[in-house]
């Protein structure tokens, strides 16, 4: 290194990283084929908030390639919920997040189902056979209308819509 | 059904079936992961491959829509030897590129632009790359690497004047 050297701080250096990102050549999660690897889909609720009154599953463990299905309710006893690790006050309030809804779903998208299929094509498609009855809950559309008294509990066992202050 | 198809310059016949998407032939089948799923509803852009020339996006293309076409993925960019294709350096250079996963689609995305628009404007830039979507948010520097790679481009044919049209093909992939 000469006396002349240009400072190397206060200047934009190339990332080491790019090369790989910028040919198609990176290692994503995605990517990985491993062997006696399963593909797993997940039926979601297209429903708020509703309570789950039954799903048949029947139709989906006897389709082509399909290993497992697993509804809330298998699971609830085994993972129960995942737990807040950070409150962000002494008392905030907590709903449950178990990894599939159990009774009732409490946002359009939840999880509700899911199958373990030899393929990801042959998940889908047992997907679409599992037959879930939901019998409609209010919903809560807006942050104030939630807030506001006497309005509609996404978690009633909470007794309130609002989590911390 | 039996299909044949050119991807980055290979010729491959196989076997598929008629649902399957061009996305998951690329990847599943062919071992073409430099394309990305991005968001399994034509959304994000982040799997556009050129097909014929054009891009598209590959999760929205049936594998037997390609039957008997010519497919260039980001990762037939780069020539054998490894010199970069200038899109790939302008973005490398520009920092235009954060977690890298929208990138495969905003590079084959710009290369079709620049070869509709060789000098877009910002606003150009920002309409032709709608259809892809940054989740680091990145886009002034996605930006500012198209310029860039326009300028590169344009360097690129004027230095070929006698053979301008090759060398168009040639720094597009070889899509054009």
């Amino acid at each position: 290194m000469t006396a002349t050297a240009e400072p190397e701080i206060g200047r934009a250096r190339l990332r080491k990283e790019d090369e790989h990102l910028i040919t198609g050549r990176t290692r994503w999660t995605d990517n990985i084929v491993l062997p006696g690897m399963q593909h797993l889909a997940i039926l979601r609720s297209p429903l708020a908030h509703a309570r789950i009154t039954g799903i048949d599953t029947g139709a989906a463990r006897g389709m082509p390639g399909v290993v497992a299905v697993f509804t809330g309710a298998d699971l609830a006893a085994e993972q129960g919920s995942l737990p807040c690790a950070w409150q962000i006050t002494e008392d905030m309030k907590a709903p449950p997040a178990p990894s599939l809804a159990v009774d009732t779903v409490n946002f359009a998208g939840e999880a509700v189902a899911v199958v373990v299929a030899r393929s990801a094509y042959e998940a889908q498609d047992a997907l679409e056979k599992i037959d879930v009855d939901y019998d409609d809950l209010p919903v809560v559309l807006d942050l104030e209308a939630a807030a506001a008294d006497g309005a509609d509990l996404v978690h009633p066992d909470l007794g309130t819509n609002i989590s911390a202050v | 059904m039996r299909i044949t198809v050119t991807v980055d310059g290979t010729t491959y016949t196989d076997d598929v079936e008629p649902r399957l998407l061009l996305v998951h032939y690329l990847r599943d089948r062919l071992g073409k992961v430099g394309t990305v799923v991005g968001c399994d509803t034509s959304n994000c852009g982040a799997c556009t491959v050129h097909l014929n020339g054009y891009s598209v996006k590959s999760c929205s293309v049936l594998a037997v829509q390609a039957d008997g076409g010519d497919v260039v993925t980001v990762e037939g960019l780069s020539r054998a030897d490894g010199t970069l294709h200038p899109v790939q350096e302008a973005f490398r250079d520009n920092h235009a590129l954060q977690c890298g996963f929208c990138t495969p689609g905003m590079i084959m995305q710009t290369i079709d632009l620049l070869a509709e628009d060789p000098e877009p404007d910002e606003a150009a830039v920002r309409l032709g790359l709608e259809g892809n979507l940054c989740r680091c948010t990145g886009y002034q520097n996605i930006v500012r690497a198209v310029q860039d790679a326009a300028q590169r481009l344009r360097a690129t044919a004027a230095a070929d004047t006698p053979k301008t049209v090759a060398a168009k093909a040639d720094t597009a992939g070889g899509v054009r």
